[in-house]
């Protein structure tokens, strides 16, 4: 269950991705900052509306436009933070240099995360599930017709959920 | 003015409001509880009832209080990614 996760003694979390998970998460990651670069459009985007959701009920509009003005500039910006901090771990490996091989490609890129960088990924992985299935339309299709094959996109989801469910799992012992 | 503000706070003689988090198909059940405990300092048993309250019934509220202090708990449940709106307790 942890798909790779595991926690040392120094309870630090640590995982190490290959490059094509870090090309996915990285892809993401920026794709995702950039949508949220145009907050005042959220009205009109499905994947901003859902990450920047109304706070009032339809019959106040009024102090949801009000509460939205002050607030989701601020939402926004911490989500980019965290989309950013993300894949800059994905870059450099907490601070370690990446082992160099000369006769194979590098295993991959090891992610090593306290409790704030799992907190961090969390969140960022939680909008980046959000995200990718408000554009595949999760939710909205009909249940009665069983799972539909969402293609490479929706495995990519599924993959993604599992790599959240496995850090909430070892890194905050919530299973 | 400030310690007013407070002081009204502590009496919730505010009108009060509630917090609600609604049902969504994507966030997981074992984040909602994390967020639940992490955020609002929930013992995991009320997280856990809370969330599979959520689940089954589509909302639950999760908090109550003055108006501002309930703003700022539902900016950070959209922090968060959960689906939060707040109500005026009326009934």
């Amino acid at each position: 269950m942890s798909v790779g996760w595991s926690k040392g003694e120094n309870g630090l979390v640590a995982r190490t991705f290959t490059r094509d998970e870090v090309s996915v998460l990285e892809s993401l990651a920026s794709g995702l900052d950039e949508t949220l670069d145009f907050v005042d459009r959220r009205n009109d985007d499905d994947v901003l509306s859902r990450l920047l959701p109304h706070a009032y009920d339809d019959a106040e509009d009024d102090a949801a436009e009000e509460f939205a003005a002050h607030t989701a500039a601020r939402i926004a910006e911490g989500k980019q933070l965290r989309l950013r901090a993300v894949a800059a771990d994905l870059q450099t490996p907490s601070g370690e240099a990446v082992p160099r091989h000369r006769t194979r490609p590098s295993p991959g890129i090891e992610v090593v995360l306290d409790d704030d960088g799992t907190q961090r990924w969390l969140l960022a992985l939680n909008d980046m599930r959000l995200g990718l299935a408000e554009r595949l339309g999760v939710g909205r299709e009909d249940d009665e017709d069983g799972p539909r094959d969402r293609g490479p996109v929706g495995d990519v989801l599924d993959w993604l959920g599992w790599l959240q469910s496995g850090l909430l799992d070892v890194g905050m012992g919530v299973r | 003015m400030q310690e007013l503000t407070r002081l009204d706070e502590q009496l919730s003689l505010g009108s009060p409001w509630r917090v609600v988090v609604w049902d969504d198909p994507v966030n997981l059940m074992t984040y909602v509880t994390w967020v639940f405990t992490s955020y609002f300092g929930m013992t995991t048993a009320r997280a856990e009832h809370l969330m599979m309250q959520v689940h089954t019934e589509g909302r639950a509220i999760v908090a109550t209080g003055v108006r501002e202090t309930m703003e700022r708990h539902v900016e950070a449940m959209h922090g968060y990614g959960l689906l939060a709106t707040l109500q005026r307790d009326d009934s």
